[in-house]
């Protein structure tokens, strides 16, 4: 069941009621419950594929086990083996050769591939306690769209007796409500101005077609953060510590950042397993072999979208974008670290608007139907019409989003150093800080759209 | 494990609360959710719901040609039955099928009166009416503000759809004028021609059935009038020979189902000069459709007893009964 819809604001408090107050004494009820309740907002969408999540579960749980027990180094290889042709076969096979994609199988397949690589490295220990497993992998807010937890985070909190706390709770009410209005505020209102121009490109003009690319850069990240935001919280309402999935992206000052603060969980993922095995295997090409390693990484990130040239193109031309970092040595992991946003100044100004620059350009590759589409679109925009005004026929809408644009940015600056823009304790009457809730309130429920938008990363 | 204190469910309560609150205030100030693809019929429904017209002895029900070429006054004079009208724009009869469960349970009636042209014939049913009467009738009916939640709308959106759309003044019985709605409109359906059957009308036949085997079912009576169309709107071979068939059709289901078949299409009765637009009569075309319609029940005296047997029903029996005052 989506987040939003009518079902799951009747399934969230009273999974909330049940968990904290009718199982709240036995630990193992309470997983129980997780699981149940993850396997029923799965089989909302469709039943059918809650075989594949329990049948994957299943196998990678016995799998995992094996590889405990499995004292010669053929057997474990064999076992890893045997996980990721199930893993990446499932993943693959139904990304390329079967319409109807299983939701959220790009996310639970790595969750299960993480698990036995982990196990293999020796990281964690094998999970012997099947509900706990299956919980891990089915955990309903991160089920669907992330973020994408490791078991070394996820199974040790399941594991463990959950305690409510006040705080964490309040937090993750806060944070709820942040999600919320940037899906329904900003990237559904986003949807309803972008989307007539993109499947209309060839007969609007230029300006209108930067604004589009503008809208949709700004719509993805609502989207998805939104998503990610909403996970988060709802975890924190059950008592876990969900890891963040972004962190203020559009205040990096180089792309190597801008990924280290856009979908933290995929990126980190691909970097452990993919990444840093290339690297270490390329070392004797010295940057050149850093550069490979790099390429193949993001054009991996590009395909884990789906099968589609758009995506490969996508993932490839930001692995580019790292060339002229690798050369230059700048691909320090130190810099735009939390806090560190983005420091003003003109010329810390200017690397923030190239880089969204370049982010929002190769977004409309990412969003084209095709890459001939990309090209047109490109072509296109660049043509003289990129002074000519174009019509918005949603004058509201466009009112509206513009300056919910403008206040999650402010927002953002201002609470950089915050998990996210609600945490405002700073503001001490409760009243004014219920005010500030009921302005976002009103917000959601006054200027959303009609209809809300899929999520976008649903469809990965 | 601790449990989340008392404390912190009551708060999000009394956070929630303004918010109910506001929605209710907006039902109030009659800024309705949404029901259906159709904003009057929603706003007649709900209308209908907060100042209910009580048992009715003759309802009426189908789209704008059963909202606009009825004539309240003349039926509320003639007949002296409770009686209301909720004909709504765009309504085929898979939409009216769907939604008639809901309102006979509602408001009882002994006869339904569905006045209907091919236009109702044509398209494809819509998913939202049928969403609409799915719901459980205690919510339908006493706690519509459900809606707001069930098929969310932004505020913004509802206050535009109550201020801001075109919608006729309805009368007290829930007729209204087509003339109003077309005033400083320019008319473009001027050289169109009737376009019949379509793929849909096999499913639209399907639905009068049911709808007349349902109204037998539940001892209701049908009465369907057939309505006048302009002229020249089937001023072809082709169009003649299918409003033809289209009529005999129509009679034969109504007839088989014992209900009653009224054909105004006389376009000596109802001259091109009488219409408004192709398929919708001006005031004077109105009144004289429904003097038609009442003489014909009245003639048909198995019709109009059955009809008569209402007259006591409502708020205000022996009189027509009339909904909330707009």
């Amino acid at each position: 069941m989506p987040f939003l819809s009518l079902p799951f604001l009747l399934f969230l408090p009273a999974f909330f009621l049940l968990y904290w107050y009718v199982l709240d004494s036995s630990l193992p009820w309470q997983n129980l419950l997780v699981l149940a309740g993850s396997y029923l907002f799965y089989a909302w969408w469709d039943w059918r594929f809650l075989f594949l999540l329990t049948g994957s579960s299943l196998l990678n749980y016995w799998l995992g086990l094996g590889l405990e027990r499995a004292a010669r180094r053929g057997a474990r290889r064999a076992l890893v083996a045997a996980g990721l042709v199930q893993g990446l076969g499932c993943l693959l096979y139904f990304k390329f050769f079967n319409a109807l994609l299983p939701l959220g199988i790009s996310f639970y397949t790595f969750k299960t591939l993480s698990y036995l690589l982990d196990i293999e490295r020796g990281k964690i220990r094998a999970e012997k306690d099947w509900v706990v497993f299956f919980s891990y992998v089915a955990f309903f807010p991160c089920l669907i769209a992330g973020p994408i937890d490791r078991p070394g985070v996820l199974i040790p909190q399941l594991k463990m007796r959950r305690f409510w706390d006040e705080r964490q709770g309040t937090d993750g009410m806060r944070r709820i409500l942040w999600g919320l209005f940037k899906k329904v505020v900003i990237a559904d209102n986003c949807v309803r101005l972008t989307d007539g121009i993109f499947d209309h490109y060839k007969a609007a003009p230029a300006s209108a077609l930067l604004f589009a690319a503008f809208m949709y850069t700004i719509q993805l990240y609502a989207d998805f953060s939104g998503y990610s935001d909403m996970a988060i919280g709802i975890g924190s309402l059950l008592g876990f510590r969900v890891s963040p999935n972004f962190r203020h992206p559009f205040f990096s000052r180089n792309i190597a950042e801008y990924w280290r603060r856009w979908h933290i969980t995929l990126t980190s993922w691909l970097t452990d397993y993919v990444f840093t095995p290339l690297n270490i295997y390329f070392r004797d090409y010295g940057k050149a072999g850093l550069i490979l390693a790099i390429l193949i990484n993001f054009t991996a990130i590009g395909i884990w979208h789906g099968p589609k040239w758009t995506f490969a193109a996508f993932g490839f031309l930001h692995g580019c974008y790292y060339i002229p970092l690798v050369l230059r040595g700048r691909l320090s992991r130190q810099r735009g670290r939390r806090g560190q946003a983005g420091k003003a100044g003109v010329a810390g100004v200017a690397s923030v608007a190239g880089t969204f620059l370049l982010v929002m350009l190769t977004n409309i590759i990412f969003r084209a139907p095709s890459l001939r589409d990309a090209f047109g679109y490109f072509r296109r925009m660049l043509s003289r019409s990129l002074l000519t005004a174009f019509p918005v026929t949603e004058k509201l809408q466009l009112e509206v989003t513009l300056a919910g644009i403008m206040f999650l940015f402010a927002a953002e600056w201002r609470q950089r150093d915050k998990d996210h823009p609600l945490q405002i304790d700073f503001i001490r009457p409760f009243p004014v800080r219920a005010l500030v809730y009921y302005i976002f309130l009103g917000l959601i429920l006054g200027f959303g759209p009609a209809r809300f938008s899929e999520f976008i990363y649903i469809r990965f | 494990m601790e449990r989340p204190p008392a404390k912190f469910l009551l708060k999000l309560a009394l956070m929630a609360l303004p918010v109910f609150a506001g929605y209710e205030m907006l039902y109030r100030l009659s800024i309705y959710p949404v029901l259906t693809a159709s904003q009057f019929f929603d706003y007649k429904v709900l209308e209908a719901g907060r100042h209910p017209p009580g048992k009715l002895s003759l309802m009426a029900v189908g789209s704008s040609v059963t909202l606009y070429d009825l004539d309240s006054r003349v039926i509320a004079d003639s007949l002296q039955v409770p009686y209301y009208n909720f004909g709504s724009w765009g309504m085929q009869m898979t939409d009216i099928r769907a939604v008639l469960g809901g309102l006979v349970a509602a408001y009882h009636p002994c006869a339904v009166l569905i006045c209907a042209s091919p236009r109702e014939f044509m398209l494809p049913r819509t998913p939202s009416y049928a969403d609409y009467a799915g719901t459980a009738a205690f919510i339908r009916e006493r706690f519509p503000e459900y809606f707001y939640v069930r098929n969310f709308n932004p505020v913004h959106t509802l206050w535009l759809r109550r201020f801001r759309s075109r919608r006729p003044t309805m009368d007290a019985w829930g007729g209204a004028s087509v003339e109003e709605m077309w005033k400083g409109v320019v008319r473009h359906d001027k050289g169109e021609q009737l376009a019949f059957p379509t793929a849909d009308t096999e499913a639209q036949y399907a639905a009068l059935d049911s709808v007349c085997r349902y109204l037998r079912e539940q001892h209701i009576r049908l009465v369907f009038a057939q309505a006048p169309m302009e002229a020249r709107y089937t001023d072809s071979e082709r169009g003649r020979r299918e409003l033809a068939a289209f009529q005999a059709r129509c009679g034969s289901i109504v007839g088989a189902a014992g209900g009653n078949y009224f054909n105004y299409y006389d376009t000596t009765v109802f001259p091109d000069s009488l219409f408004a637009d192709l398929t919708h009569l001006t005031r004077a075309g109105g009144s004289i459709l429904t003097r038609k319609i009442v003489a014909d029940v009245k003639a048909t005296n198995e019709l109009a007893a059955i009809i008569q047997s209402g007259k006591d029903r409502g708020q205000h029996g022996g009189t027509a009964v009339k909904g909330g005052q707009r």
